[in-house]
């Protein structure tokens, strides 16, 4: 069975400080996942800037395909030691998961990262073994479908030390509030913002460290299929629902409003709007049955491929639950994508599409399908 | 009971023309009217040209501004013409 690494991130930067000195990265390369973590030692500016080179240097070899014994022995040869501490100046963990479920795990002064299985930690094997001077422990496992990887920094370990705790949160302290991470049916990122809220909780929402914490879930891989704007001879409308409903792929999503009206015509199924404005830059999502989610299209496909573009150069995607942000959410964990495009063009939205600066039903599509072919994902375009 | 059912549209170009001050402007008129008054946003209504639109007891109205829709509500809420 072939499997899939699906990773949500959640940050806290320490009191008063505006950046994170803590910093992560995923790399997707055909048939491999990878995830870097890196905590630069302080807070502030120069850790974020320490813990960001670190992470770049890794994304860059990883992408490379440098080996990850390579990568560690770089970062480990390149990082500077602080004279005071006389420990480096960032620490390291890479978590890299391939499709056959072989998962490799590397740390470099990280807290140890936990498995879940079936809710429950498994203990991992690790290796210690000294790379350029530095000791890195190293396991090798393999990965289950519903198995959980959680990664921290250490501000995540010693959450409320000193006041709540007299050594922190700790391993046990985490575990003990993080239940049911396999079970529970939370996206990575809800588990991810869990541990964050569990930490901001225990230092009194006033951070002593800047804390991250990195969930890795492990799935089968996961096909969107994305069906968007009625075909240029309506004759091909009923093809296109066909075509969607023929392979569906785990993920169905209809982006556009007369788009819906022809699944719903064709299916006899009800389409319904929700009156909740999330984001007021979209119209809300819709609803029909067997369809998992239904939004407008030109605004919120537009909108999809800036949040898509901003996550490619590193940034997270929002918390919300706009039509926009729920399909850019899909497309991004996706393996791969499929979108049924039609290029019936509504001659009332022209006018529109230029005032306020939207690219067209096709372009918006091209430009969302190059951002995700970046990523590595296979997406596979059909025009009706 | 006379009820009025209000529909606004929520397609691309009635939202960029204000549907959703339509249906803010709408729901508050809900406090005062309760359940005599059904406010939901809708696919579209078809009429892009002419946007915002909502439907009515099923009439379309168009070019619709947030004053004009209070006013037609009023009017059916006030009057039988409301009745369904």
């Amino acid at each position: 069975m072939k499997l899939a690494a699906e990773v949500g991130i959640a940050k806290l930067s320490k009191h008063q400080e505006e950046l994170c000195g803590d910093a992560t990265c995923v790399v997707k390369t055909p048939g491999e996942t990878t995830v870097v973590l890196s905590d630069g030692l302080g807070s502030g500016v120069k850790a974020n800037i320490l813990a960001t080179l670190t992470t770049h240097i890794a994304s860059g070899l990883l992408r490379r395909k440098v080996s990850i014994e390579h990568v560690m022995s770089t970062i480990a040869d390149t990082l500077p030691i602080c004279k005071t501490r006389e420990i480096a100046y960032s620490t390291l963990a890479i978590l890299q998961l391939r499709s056959d479920g072989q998962a490799r795990l590397f740390e470099y002064d990280n807290p140890e990262a936990i498995l879940f299985r079936d809710d429950k930690p498994f203990e991992l094997q690790r290796q210690e073994r000294v790379v350029n001077g530095q000791l890195v422990k190293q396991a090798t496992f393999q990965t289950q479908n519903g198995d959980v990887i959680l990664l921290v920094s250490d501000g995540v370990m010693h959450a409320g030390v000193g006041g709540l705790y007299d050594l922190g949160l700790g391993k046990e302290g985490l575990l003990e509030y993080f239940t049911q991470p396999c079970s529970s049916g939370e996206y990575c990122e809800q588990l991810a913002d869990r541990v964050i809220n569990l930490t901001d909780a225990c230092y009194l929402s006033r951070p002593g460290d800047d804390c991250t914490a990195v969930v890795v879930k492990i799935r089968p891989p996961q096909q969107v299929t994305v069906l968007t704007g009625p075909a240029l001879d309506p004759k091909d409308d009923s093809k296109m629902v066909r075509a969607l409903l023929a392979e569906p792929g785990s993920f169905v999503a209809v982006c556009g409003g007369t788009t819906a009206q022809i699944v719903s015509r064709t299916t006899g199924r009800e389409l319904e709007t929700s009156t909740d404005y999330v984001d007021p830059r979209v119209p809300p999502i819709g609803k029909i049955d067997g369809i998992d989610l239904t939004t407008e299209g030109i605004l919120t496909l537009n909108l999809c491929y800036q949040l898509l573009r901003a996550a490619a150069e590193g940034e997270e995607l929002p918390r919300r639950a706009d039509g926009a942000t729920l399909l850019a959410k899909q497309l991004w964990n996706a393996e791969e994508v499929r979108f049924l495009v039609g290029r019936a063009q509504n001659a009332a939205h022209a006018n529109l599409e230029q005032l306020v600066h939207l690219a067209p039903r096709t372009f918006v599509v091209d430009r969302i399908a190059k951002v995700l072919s970046k990523r590595n994902i296979d997406v596979e375009v059909t025009y009706y | 009971m006379q009820s009025v059912e209000v529909e606004i549209c929520a397609g691309t170009a009635c939202h960029l023309m204000g549907a959703q001050g339509l249906l803010d402007v709408t729901n508050t008129l809900k406090q005062t009217h309760g359940q005599r008054l059904q406010v939901k946003l809708t696919h579209c209504l078809g009429a892009c040209a002419h946007g915002p639109n909502a439907r009515i007891n099923g009439t379309l109205y168009s070019r619709l501004t947030e004053e004009k829709l209070l006013a037609l509500v009023n009017e059916l809420l006030a009057d039988n013409r409301g009745a369904r």
